[in-house]
């Protein structure tokens, strides 16, 4: 046995080699024992992060019940058709075209989702519609098999029992937008917040709060639950203050008229009933509104999106010639007893002001004049009172800022004067500013909502609640009533209100008061009409005449302890008396109708 | 069969261990999957048949095997071009000839019919040191199967042929043509791996250019897939710690995070599993297999026997290192298997083909029989 003859620079080079290779393990030995021994616990928790992932259990939104605690709103099983990418047996170019004939769905909205959802893991499901009906989702799911990849998923959608008749209080909800998610911490992509009413002022009592699952993932995004980190909290639900057969009573006296009627209980600032008009049907809003629908509802001329009572700015007319008169009581520029003869018309600064009886009405003193509703009466008391002094009274009154009724978007009005004209506008003053501000026209804006305030605090003599939507709060199983807010006091004389109080019991109760069509036999209403002109033309004769009116009625009853406040507005009407006050008699009739019917004693 | 005797029996007892982890780890990352469930059984039918094969080497003499090299090598060069007329695509490579059965990677084979045709080439030079024109020969002997896997494309397999060219110079070059060689090869491989790493720093080629690089270097997934499975990869090797989680425990592997897991990435479930002690045993088992190799080769009975076992050596030891490297980040994913260890057919029988002839260098060291 003899060894073969290797050349010695060959033994040399196979011992390079051997030490390349030798140190080339030890070297990689050196790099794993760094991973796995030196920074093996950064890797431990790396892995854990990557594979485990906590979902969201949704928290079921509180329901809402009338005063009656009758549901009105409520949640419904919804449907949602989604697409799980990995279950698919065909690329989405071919698909789309089948699946969108199958759904009878544009292609393009289909693709649209999709494309919305494409840098997600391919196990997490992409919705491709929202809130397909019941039929559908049979069909689809006697289908499925032909179209792998496609499943129903079951959500909640809200539900009204009333669609229309309490659009404006209730609201409706819809997906998060940008600005919501941007200001929201806890929403996420997708999520149902309140957009208008009672769903977007108590968003937050109504939501509740999120659970949380704690799980694994696998590399397809696939989810394996395996225990509860935090139970769901579901939403409070909410009692409102409405009382539905007076809501529903509103809008049939209301008809297709656009105007508003509030009434308010003025022992607690409830509201029994909140009516604007026209309505919307609010389950557009519980399916999905299609686009279409969307632009038909913003483009009606009648806005019925918009919610008269707290956003609807309009010229008070007459009713505001009671803040004129308490202004001019309180500051004793005039009694009761003092008279005015009004000869149908009034000059100031070369300028002639009409009173709406061109006859006049004669000798007339402040009862008369409150009665009659006497243009010129209040011409001369705004002359002695000025234009300053009148709207401090006014925003002593509550013109000119908020209710702080529970909802979100009141407007707060204007009240004109020669500060906040030169402020605003950079103009000056012009003396008959002073008298269409004191007969409620003129740059002068209120809401219908400060109105049913103004009658509150003349029925308190000075003092009244918060107007308010939210009878009681229900989390879990115990109830809150919610809080009575007292709003802070006018500083006005008590005898003031008795005045114009006994003025207002005259409108209605007297023949020839203006209101005298809401009078109720039994029951001592007060009330002050108001026809607010909107537009005055001229017409071919050269007369004036006014073409777009709207009528008020602002009262309360009884005139003894009173319980509710009534507002009414009807748009472009022809006089308050006539068309107005007939709908508060109607309301204020039914209230105490029912009221006795409850209570006999 | 008196050679029988002759074996090495640790180089076989390391090659018998390495082939059973195989089947163990193969058996446990794939424990629980649907389709992979009885993956280890081929493995198993695999190994049986490369053993086969590796006992049939070990017992032939390989200056018999040289006389009919370059037919072979031919054949095998005929066999790559039909695989790219008639091959099978997997994952936008054209490498696979597909049996009902079982699918053959010819780039595979060639290896061996590569090693084989050099040897016999190089067998002139049994005392003289080689040139420079021979390195050239040498080249052209390698360069036309890598062009021609290239073309499929499959970068990872190509990448492997590189030993084949660099180390018959490297044990039979005058020093000039070496360190030229030496030079010419280190500056290709910064320039490859400066392209997949850093483009950036690549300042001659144009964005879309690397892109088209990177891209044909990767066919049908881009560069952020990579850098998911080294991340995926890491984290399943660091998280086996010192001693693991132990076998079929493994995290990563199991929700699906670790990509090919019992082909390429093997390794990465032998070191969630059975952490750094595991890891050290494959490397050990590794190295002791490469030693007694290098010891086959330093005792062949000639230099084309010494070129042989060095060729083999190298190249799976290169395939090795570059996979384990891989695993941790230290080389780009390239779509080297681990030798021995990775689930496939192909490389498994060509490993233990190569073996073999390591085998035969061995038993047929003495001159005279």
């Amino acid at each position: 046995m003899i060894f073969g003859k290797t050349p010695l620079a060959f033994r040399r080079r196979l011992g390079l080699l051997r030490v390349l290779i030798v140190s080339g393990f030890l070297l990689l030995a050196v790099g794993y024992y760094r991973i796995q021994v030196l920074q093996g616990t950064h890797y431990q928790v790396l892995g854990e992060r990557v594979r485990t992932k906590t979902n969201v259990i949704k928290a079921s939104r509180g329901l809402i019940f009338d005063r009656a605690n009758r549901l009105v709103t409520r949640n419904l099983p919804a449907y949602d058709l989604e697409l799980i990418k990995d279950e698919m047996t065909e690329p989405w170019e071919t698909f789309l075209p089948r699946l969108s004939q199958f759904l009878r769905q544009d292609p393009e909205i289909l693709d649209r989702q999709f494309r919305k959802a494409c840098g997600r893991h391919g196990g997490e499901p992409i919705v491709l519609m929202k809130n397909i009906d019941f039929g559908e989702v049979v069909r689809i799911w006697r289908n499925r098999t032909r179209y792998p990849g496609i499943s129903i998923d079951v959500t909640t959608r809200r539900d009204y029992t009333h669609p229309s008749l309490l659009s404006h209080v209730l609201g409706y909800v819809g997906e998060a937008t940008d600005q919501d998610l941007a200001e929201n911490d806890h929403l996420r992509m997708g999520d149902m917040v309140g957009k208008r009413g009672i769903e977007r002022a108590y968003d937050h009592l109504l939501t509740g709060r999120e659970g949380e699952l704690l799980g694994h993932i696998n590399s397809q995004g696939q989810f394996f639950e395996e225990r509860i980190l935090r139970p769901p909290e579901p939403g409070v639900d909410l009692f409102l203050t409405i009382d539905l057969e007076l809501q529903d009573l509103a809008a049939r006296e209301m008809g297709d008229n656009c105007g508003t009627i509030l009434l308010m209980d003025l022992r607690n600032g409830e509201i029994l009933v909140l009516y604007s008009s026209p309505t919307y049907d609010l389950s557009l809003f519980s399916q999905r509104i299609s686009a279409q629908q969307w632009q038909d509802l913003l483009s009606q001329s009648n806005h019925p999106l918009f919610n008269r009572p707290l956003q609807g700015l309009y010229a008070p007319g007459s009713i505001f010639k009671l803040v004129t008169a308490l202004a001019a009581l309180k500051r004793n520029v005039c009694t009761p007893q003092t008279k005015v003869t009004c000869t149908g018309s009034f000059s100031y600064y070369g300028r002639t002001f009409h009173c709406h009886d061109r006859n006049g009405h004669g000798d007339v003193d402040l009862m008369d004049a409150i009665t009659e509703s006497c243009n010129v009466y209040f011409y001369h008391l705004a002359k002695e009172i000025g234009a300053q002094a009148l709207a401090e009274t006014a925003q002593e009154l509550g013109f000119g800022v908020t209710t702080g009724i529970d909802l979100i978007g009141e407007k707060e009005g204007v009240v004109p004067s020669p500060h906040w004209k030169n402020q605003q506008l950079g103009e000056i003053w012009y003396p008959g500013e002073t008298l269409s501000f004191a007969i409620g026209q003129g740059d002068l804006q209120a809401t219908p909502l400060q109105l049913l305030q103004l009658m509150a605090l003349i029925a308190g003599d000075g003092t009244a609640k918060i107007p308010h939507l939210i009878k009681k709060y229900r989390r879990w199983d115990a109830v809150t009533p919610a809080p009575l807010k007292e709003r802070k006091p006018c500083d006005i004389p008590a005898h003031c209100f008795d005045v114009v109080k006994a003025a207002m019991w005259r409108v209605v109760n007297l023949d020839d008061g203006t209101g005298s069509k809401a009078a109720i036999p039994g029951l001592d209403v007060c009330g002050k009409t108001g026809t607010a002109q909107l537009i005055t033309f001229t017409n071919d004769a050269g007369e004036r005449e006014d073409r777009f009116k709207n009528a008020w009625f602002a009262g309360f009853a009884p005139r003894q302890n009173p319980e509710v406040a009534v507002i009414v507005l009807v748009e472009h009407a022809s006089a308050g008396g006539l068309n107005a006050a007939p709908i508060a008699r109607q309301i204020l009739n039914a209230y105490f109708r029912k009221k006795e019917r409850s209570d006999p004693s | 069969m008196r050679r029988l005797k002759l074996i090495d029996r640790i180089a076989l007892l390391a090659t018998l261990s390495l082939c059973l982890l195989s089947l163990i780890f193969i058996r446990s990352a794939t424990l629980g999957d649907p389709y992979g469930g009885r993956l280890w059984i081929k493995q198993a039918v695999w190994i049986l048949v490369g053993f086969c094969l590796y006992l049939f080497f070990s017992q032939f003499d390989y200056r018999k095997l040289m006389e009919r090299a370059a037919l072979a090598y031919l054949i095998g060069l005929v066999c790559l071009v039909l695989v790219l007329i008639w091959g099978h695509q997997v994952h936008g490579a054209r490498s696979w000839f597909r049996f009902p059965w079982f699918s053959i990677q010819p780039s595979e084979f060639v290896k061996v019919l590569t090693v084989l045709i050099l040897a016999k080439f190089y067998a002139k030079y049994e005392a003289n040191q080689s040139h420079l024109i021979d390195f050239l020969v040498s080249g052209i002997l390698v360069g036309l199967p890598v062009v021609l896997i290239i073309l499929q494309p499959d970068l990872g397999t190509a990448l492997v042929y590189l030993p084949l060219l660099l180390l018959p110079n490297f044990m039979l070059g005058n020093k000039v043509g070496l360190w030229i060689t030496v030079a010419s090869l280190v500056l290709s491989g910064i320039l490859v791996l400066g392209v997949i790493f850093r483009p950036d720093w690549v300042f001659f080629l144009r964005d879309y250019q690397k892109e088209r690089i990177v891209a044909y270097v990767f066919p049908g997934e881009d560069t952020t897939n990579t850098g998911y499975q080294v991340y995926q990869s890491k984290i399943s090797i660091g998280q086996g710690g010192f001693y693991g989680l132990g076998l079929g425990q493994s995290k990563q592997a199991k929700m699906g995070f670790l990509p090919e897991k019992q082909t390429d990435f093997i390794l990465a479930v032998v070191g969630e599993e059975t952490g750094f002690i595991g890891i050290l045993t494959v490397f050990a088992l590794f190295g002791l297999l490469y030693m007694r190799g290098i010891l086959a080769a330093m005792e062949a009975g000639d230099a084309t026997g010494t070129l042989l076992a060095a060729m083999v050596v190298g190249t799976l030891a290169f395939q090795t290192l570059f996979n384990a490297a891989m695993l941790i980040g230290l080389m780009p994913t390239t779509g080297i298997p681990c030798p021995l260890m990775s689930y496939g057919g192909s490389s498994m029988v060509t490993s233990l083909a190569l073996l073999g002839l390591v085998q035969s260098v061995r038993t047929h060291r003495f001159v005279y029989h």
